[in-house]
């Protein structure tokens, strides 16, 4: 299957300032990717290259197989097959019905079949009893509502989302999240869209792709992504916390000991002996106790409350076992405990928890 | 046993698999529900895990995924 949109090696660079690095990426009809970075990190202008509003200082683009990088041509012909919704809504001066036609207007589309085709959108989009409604007087959940509908109804195949979200409040965000998974498994449109809240690519695509300085460190689904991060930025932006440096001291079978800082930890790996690694621990996965009870996790270390931190249900703890580990129990948990910075509790995670990476 | 885990189940092993690295070790609650844990070989062994013997199936709050029909 020829993918509908594929990017390779894409460059950019705005006053010599390189923003984009040799992206490469392939979407075909149906797919969903969620490319999430922080900001400045180049999801914009990726979007921007894409959507053909600019040309890439090196690289190809592809739409359903053919080049659109240069031919002036080409890019406005598929351009026409494509939609952008931008971080700011954006709505034009007229009823919310006319501001979905519009694009419809623009190509001649007969009446009968633009009125049919407007209110089968803004029932997707859940703003049918907002049709007479003027559309810069909505809410910016509404307004955003109104600019997806937009850009669906002219059928694109690859729909570009900036930020859908960004300046949204809750409600209107999960609002909005709906919606898209409602576009993504009618399966029609390729779906791409840039957010720079983790929690958000996971709920809405399949696939995540991690953008940080310009490049993309990894793509995969959001299990691999969460639970096997191939670097430690790409760790660090997705929210492990506990990254510890530390050197493969022995192994038998795929049982590995790792010398952290003289702590001895035990984890699963298919990493040689004396590599150079970093063990990744997350939070959730690390359970507390106050007696060294008989149990299965290999890595049971007695140490000293440093740090409670409550967050609502949930709070965090950071013990001190010779290294600094973070943990996150029920706050209900901690109470019942009664756990206190300063007093000794033992920390015990199992070695198959555990993700490893070779460090340098 | 004072743990941080909410959901501390008793039963008994019904059965210890062992792979290479790895066992599956199958734990049968009195009420019938079986809890299948991965744990490696070496754990079973210190535990002295063996069919009929009383084990308690330990797993955090945040572990548990819910679904509907």
């Amino acid at each position: 299957m020829v993918p509908v949109i594929e990017a390779k090696k894409l460059s950019h660079a705005y006053d010599k300032r390189n923003i984009l690095k040799e992206v490469s990426l392939s979407l075909d009809r149906g797919d969903a990717l969620a490319l999430i970075g922080p900001n400045g990190s180049g999801k914009t202008t990726l979007l921007r290259l894409l959507d053909l509003l600019e040309r890439p200082y090196s690289g190809r683009i592809y739409f359903n197989g053919d080049d659109v990088t240069r031919s002036g041509r080409r890019r406005l012909h598929a351009r026409r097959r494509m939609a952008l919704v931008h971080q700011k809504p954006i709505v034009f001066n007229m009823n919310v019905f006319n501001n979905v036609a519009c694009g419809l207007k623009f190509r001649h589309v007969d009446r009968k079949i633009v009125h049919r085709k407007v209110e089968r959108i803004l029932e997707l989009v859940d703003m049918s009893d907002y049709r007479n409604r003027d559309a810069r007087m909505l809410s910016g959940g509404e307004m955003q509502r109104v600019a997806i509908a937009r850009a669906l109804v002219t059928r694109p195949e690859v729909l570009f989302l900036d930020e859908p979200t960004a300046n949204l409040d809750p409600a209107s965000v999960s609002k909005v999240e709906d919606i898209l998974a409602r576009i993504i498994s009618r399966g029609k449109t390729a779906v791409l869209m840039t957010t720079h809240d983790m929690a958000q690519g996971q709920r809405v695509a399949r696939k995540i792709g991690v953008l940080i300085n310009g490049e993309i460190l990894q793509i995969g689904s959001p299990g691999d992504i969460f639970f096997a991060p191939v670097s430690k930025r790409v760790a660090e932006f997705v929210g492990v916390e506990n990254i510890l440096p530390g050197t493969i001291v022995s192994k038998e079978n795929d049982l590995a000991i790792v010398n952290i800082n003289g702590v001895e930890v035990q984890v699963i790996t298919d990493l040689a002996q004396s590599e150079n690694v970093h063990v990744m621990i997350r939070p959730e996965d690390i359970t507390f106790a106050r007696t060294r009870d008989a149990s299965s996790a290999r890595n049971v270390f007695q140490g000293v409350i440093n740090r409670i931190i409550p967050l609502g249900p949930l709070t965090r703890i950071e013990v001190d076992c010779g290294i600094s580990l973070l943990g996150v129990v029920t706050t209900r948990s901690a109470s019942e405990m009664e756990l206190k910075t300063g007093s000794n509790l033992y920390a015990s995670f199992k070695a198959t928890a555990i993700h490893v990476i070779k460090r340098g | 046993m004072k743990i941080s885990a909410r959901n501390v189940l008793k039963g008994k092993v019904k059965q210890v698999k062992a792979g290479s690295v790895n066992s599956e070790v199958i734990v049968k609650t009195d009420n019938g529900t079986e809890i299948v844990s991965i744990i490696t070989k070496e754990s079973a062994k210190n535990l002295k895990l063996a069919k009929g013997k009383t084990a308690y199936a330990v797993i955090k709050a945040s572990n548990v995924m819910i679904m509907t029909d």
